[in-house]
């Protein structure tokens, strides 16, 4: 019996051995781990909801909505309490059964999916679609709406240069850890380049869940939420009733217009032809639309203003002028023979002194001018010609020429200004003269510039020396932008202002004396100085370029037109340049023939 | 005897009853909370659980009166009675239960369901604790006739000592073994894992009465830690076995060194299971550590020496790591899928759902940090994110709604009323009181073991509820009675029964 009165203890041990144990295996869990399973219960039981902020709205110069915001709805579907013929549903919504299912799956492979948590069915309905089955849908069991907002373009212009949102990818959510995967963001045009400030902050709202995933209360009542902040509104620069007769100007046409104001370098319109309207990239029917403006064999998407490169043709013979002036090979009254056995010219009169080669464009002139630039007089002699073009590059480049200018859109292009080095690489070192790189004195060849570069050409000449970096915002929200810190913002050419008044003088006649190339675009009541150009085109016919500014004193608005395919500068170009600056100028256009020959002048089947 | 029963509010054990109701309102007080709706939150709505509980509650204090009024001796006589009734309900309970939760346990009463395991633990600590208490031994072995179990049993109604029988036949260890498997088979018949395991607790009253000898020990020894070795690691198999021999050397020598060794080894042992999450190297450590400590005990208390047994002790104890090693090889090389169904076995491995509610668990008491998130404020519990929160899983909302604070306290609750179950078990005069009080304390020991060690994690999940706390009126008028009649017992622990 002695024997068995001590197996008490034993007992009594195990027991109080087992209570230790668990004991301390609680404290380690609720004191020592304490974090770690709060954050996993929390992880578990508490749900962040997003409240999305409204994007910025953008406005024009004067204050018109160019983009704004509408309401649209999600339909999201809750599987679970789902309940209808699944026919009619899909008649309601306009898909097949196919489809449905399609989405189904892909629901259910969403990450977190729960069928009792609604999901998103159909995504950013327009309110017009929605308001049609509104009533009908709200009868479906496991259906409910979430409300949203896309962008709304009122005006649907400028549907380039404002750009688009469209759905965040895997990239995205991987570089910013702002986004989620339900955002959307600016993928091109200013809402790319303004995505920081126009996407406001998100809000989120936490609350506690239950295992279900259905939400039973805000979590530790609300002190963790926070408020939605809207982004912030962009005034831009843009004048949206020129902006939209420049694109009826283009209706038909490709090419590109891009109107410049000199004393600031605000862009004042920039027409992309062809145009689409940006409503057509929003909410549920992106993709659809998307895909067909992307495989259009006119490239629709292509924002031409700052991403085509084309030789700049005749315009340049203006910068030449210019250059040849500051330099000192040539006066006003250098004169030379229009020789067409250099170079093919048109008929006028001869010889031609600097305004007037301006004047009647004569490729002869530049022929012999810019030789001149290149070799100071001193014939044949090839080092003088290498010292000479790097000079002549220094100069050329000062207009903005050869680099992107800078301005706050995405993709920009740069352009080329031909140097020494690519055409030792094209033909061997010094195995190339004047007469094998003479066309870049008429702005062809390797030489290519963009839209934009030619209307700050304009801009440069019509301030007689310097230009402002092109720009299309001014202010972010109420805060203006302060330009005046920014080095890179004015930019002084190399030519001294006070050759410009020649050129401007051989700009004027083009537009005004007997023989000019553009004599049909003149204005009476405003001076304008333009120049015509032929941009050549090895695969179809030239493109018809012209660049102008007006008036001619105090100038407000510097312009480069292009258009593919339409022939001399003369013909197509300059017609909608001068258009666009009385547009501009006088509030209104009264030559209404020149207006409806133009708008009437096609280059594909306009429906 | 009447001067007695008239002072039977005098001598009843008021600790015993003092926890009891402790344990009874913060049962329902953590129900309420478990089955909380914020819509609808009268506490005694008969439509929630709480309400219901408490009426439970109030039902148990009328069975625990109704015990008391009955003389104990009434009690001895009726077990065989009660057990043999308990059983038949058991065993019809098979056939006419419907399924719930995959067991067939409960026979529906309208608005009541019953659960007849719940009260087969009452049923089979009463008969067994007289039928073993009614036992005298004597060397002469005889052989049971039937004669013999006839008479015996009118004697044994009738209150009277009749077997004169060894300890090493059919009365003395057959018969008491039959006794606990005949219901926990039926238990397991109806698909009850959980209740039917509680009755392997009363292994431990078998152990305290000599019913099993040191044989049953070691067997019992090599599945335990056949079983630690495969659901955690061969080292804590080791340090378990290093417990256990400071606790067989304890057992031998003088009670101040006993203490202290048993505390050191205790400490030793948290530092390496629980406070701290191991890692390989570091177990090695203390198994290391370990070893050294049983050698320098060996050596140095001189008691040891004086015994035969320390050779005995120290061979077991290195057939015993031989053993633990063996295991974890035999079980290396086991094909990937036998691997797998022992782990499902073992509960270390589930399916997703399991785990995950057993994760959810987990979270809940771990997050409730050291006071708790507040009563009503437990952000896991009103999510319902534990199933069966006010039931098996009851203990989560003590833990996430008061914290370190709280579950420490209903387990030193439970320690004090295990312990003094023990200490009063071993004051009883009488042989059938003392082997009550000890059944009574290896089946709460058992419930709270499993059922706190299944949310902790560190049992497998096996359903059991948590004594007088968890949701059910089934399991606490078992519980009630079961605590009752010991309370009864001890209040006539002068009497001889
Ligand atoms: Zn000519």
């Amino acid at each position: 019996m002695a024997k068995l009165e001590s197996r008490k203890y034993h007992i009594a041990l195990l027991f109080g051995f087992f209570f230790v144990i668990y004991l301390s295996r609680l404290f380690y869990v609720q004191v020592i781990a304490n974090d770690f399973f709060t954050n996993r219960a929390k992880t578990d039981a508490v749900d962040k909801v997003v409240e999305f902020p409204v994007r910025g709205n953008i406005y024009d110069r004067n204050g018109i909505v160019l983009v704004q915001n509408e309401i649209a709805y999600d339909v999201m579907i809750t599987l679970r309490d789902f309940e209808a013929d699944t026919l009619r549903f899909c008649k309601l919504l306009g898909i097949d059964t196919v489809e449905f299912n399609h989405r189904l799956g892909s629901i259910k492979q969403n990450r977190g999916y729960s069928s009792r948590v609604p999901q998103v069915f159909e995504s950013l309905m327009k309110s017009e679609d929605f308001g049609g089955i509104k009533e009908r849908l709200f009868n479906y069991k496991g259906i409910s709406v979430k409300k949203r907002t896309v962008r709304n373009y009122p005006k649907a212009i400028a549907a380039h240069v404002l750009g688009h949102v469209s759905k965040v990818g895997p990239r995205d959510l991987k570089k910013d850890a702002f986004y989620i995967p339900q955002d959307y963001k600016g993928s091109s045009g200013l809402e790319q380049f303004y995505e920081q400030v126009l996407r406001g902050k998100k809000g989120w709202k936490h609350y506690l869940k239950n295992r279900h995933g259905k939400h039973i209360s805000s979590y530790l009542e609300g002190a963790l939420d926070t408020f939605p902040k809207p982004g912030n509104n962009l005034k831009t620069t843009l004048d949206a009733d020129l902006q939209e007769y420049g694109e009826r100007l283009m209706r038909g046409k490709i090419g590109a217009i891009v109107a410049l104001e000199p004393s600031t370098g605000e862009v004042l319109a920039m027409v992309n032809a062809p145009t689409y309207d940006p409503n057509l990239l929003v909410g549920g029917k992106y993709g659809k639309n998307y895909q067909s403006l992307a495989k259009d064999e006119k490239k629709i998407l292509f924002p031409r203003a700052i991403q085509s490169r084309q030789p700049p043709g005749s315009i340049v013979k203006t910068l030449q002028s210019a250059i040849a002036l500051d330099i000192g090979v040539a006066n006003e009254y250098t004169s030379y023979r229009c020789n067409t056995n250099l170079v093919g010219c048109h008929n006028h009169s001869s010889p031609l002194t600097l305004p007037q080669a301006i004047q009647h464009s004569c490729n002869p002139y530049y022929y012999h001018l810019v030789n001149k630039i290149f070799n100071k007089g001193r014939k044949g002699n090839m080092a003088q010609m290498r010292k000479g073009m790097d000079e002549w590059e220094k100069y050329v480049r000062s207009f903005g020429f050869g680099d992107p200018l800078g301005i706050d859109l995405h993709g920009e292009k740069d352009g080329n200004v031909p140097d020494k080095r690519e055409y030792d690489k094209i033909y061997g070192r010094n195995h190339w003269n004047w007469s094998t790189i003479y066309s870049i004195a008429i702005g062809q060849g390797e030489f290519s510039v963009t839209p934009i570069q030619m209307a700050n050409l304009a801009a440069s000449i019509a301030n007689k020396g310097y230009y402002f970096r092109p720009h299309l915002v001014t202010a972010v929200g109420e805060q203006k932008i302060n330009f005046e810190n920014d080095s890179s913002y004015r930019n002084q050419t190399l030519v001294d202002s006070t050759r410009f008044d020649i050129v401007q003088k051989g700009m004027q006649w083009v537009l005004e004396e007997s023989g000019g190339t553009a004599l049909r675009s003149r204005l009476d009541s405003i001076t304008i100085c333009g120049k015509t150009g032929t941009s050549q085109n090895p695969h179809g016919d030239d493109h018809s370029v012209f660049m102008a500014f007006a008036p001619r004193k105090n100038p407000e608005i510097a312009i480069a037109v292009f258009v593919e395919n339409a022939g001399g500068g003369g013909g197509t170009a300059a017609p909608i340049a001068s258009l666009m600056i009385e547009q501009y100028l006088k509030g209104d256009v009264e030559r209404v023939e020149l207006e409806k020959e133009m708008i009437d002048k096609v280059f594909y089947k306009v429906e | 005897m009447n001067k007695q029963r008239g002072n039977i509010l005098l001598n009843v054990d008021w600790v015993i009853i003092g926890i009891y109701l402790t344990l009874c309102l913060l049962g329902v007080l953590n129900i309420y909370a478990a089955d909380f709706n914020p819509a609808h939150s009268d506490f005694f709505d008969l439509g929630h659980r709480s309400g219901k509980q408490a009426l439970w509650i109030g039902a148990s204090l009328i069975i625990a009166l109704g015990i008391m009024a009955f003389e104990g001796k009434f009690f001895r006589a009726m077990s065989p009675f009660i057990y043999a009734l308990v059983s038949l309900l058991l065993f019809v309970v098979i056939f006419i239960a419907r399924d719930v939760k995959g067991a067939k346990a409960w026979i529906d009463l309208g608005p009541f369901k019953l659960q007849p395991a719940e009260f087969a633990k009452f049923a089979t600590a009463l008969f067994l604790s007289a039928y073993l208490g009614s036992i005298t031994r004597n060397k002469k072995s005889e052989v049971a006739s039937i004669e013999d179990i006839g008479r015996n049993f009118s004697r044994f109604i009738r209150g009277k000592k009749v077997f004169s029988l060894s300890d090493t036949d059919v009365y003395g260890q057959v018969f008491p073994l039959a006794i606990i498997l005949l219901p926990m088979f039926l238990i397991l018949g109806q698909d009850d894992t959980g209740s039917a395991l509680v009755f392997s607790s009363f292994f431990f009253v078998f152990y305290r009465e000599g019913v099993i000898g040191r044989v049953f020990i070691v067997g019992l020894l090599a599945i335990v830690l056949a079983i630690l070795t495969l659901m955690f690691d061969k080292h804590v198999a080791f340090t378990a076995l290093g417990v256990l021999a400071v606790i067989v050397y304890a057992s031998f020598i003088k009670r101040t060194n006993m203490a202290l060794i048993t505390i050191g080894s205790v400490v030793l042992f948290l530092i390496f299971m629980g406070v701290f999450d191991w890692s390989a190297s570091f177990n090695t450590y203390v198994l290391w550590g370990w070893i050294s400590i049983n050698v320098i005990v060996i050596i140095s208390v001189p008691e040891l020496w004086k015994r035969i047994e320390r050779g005995v002790i120290v061979g077991s104890l290195v057939v015993a790591l031989g053993y633990v090693g063996f295991i974890e090889q035999a079980y290396n090389v086991l094909q990937p899928h036998q691997k797998e169904r022992i782990e499902i076995i073992l509960g270390k491995k589930h399916d997703k759902t399991v785990s995950f509610q057993t994760d959810q668990a987990l979270n809940a008491i771990g997050s409730g940090g050291f006071l708790g998130k507040g009563y009503l404020e437990g952000t896991h519990t009103k999510g319902k994110w534990v199933p069966e929160q006010s039931t098996d899983y009851i203990f989560c909302t003590v833990g996430e709604e008061w914290g370190f604070f709280g579950t420490s306290f209903v387990i030193l609750l439970f320690v004090a009323l295990i312990f003094r179950l023990l200490q009063k078990a071993e004051k009883q005069r009488s042989k059938m009181s003392r082997i009550y009080g000890y059944s009574v304390a290896s089946i709460l020991f058992f419930h709270l073991l499993v059922n706190i060690g299944m949310t902790l994690q560190i049992m497998p999940v096996i359903g059991i509820p948590l004594p007088f706390m968890s949701y059910g009126g089934s399991s606490l008028f078992g519980f009630t009675a079961l605590l009752f009649m010991f309370v009864k017992f001890d209040a006539q622990r002068l009497d001889v029964l």
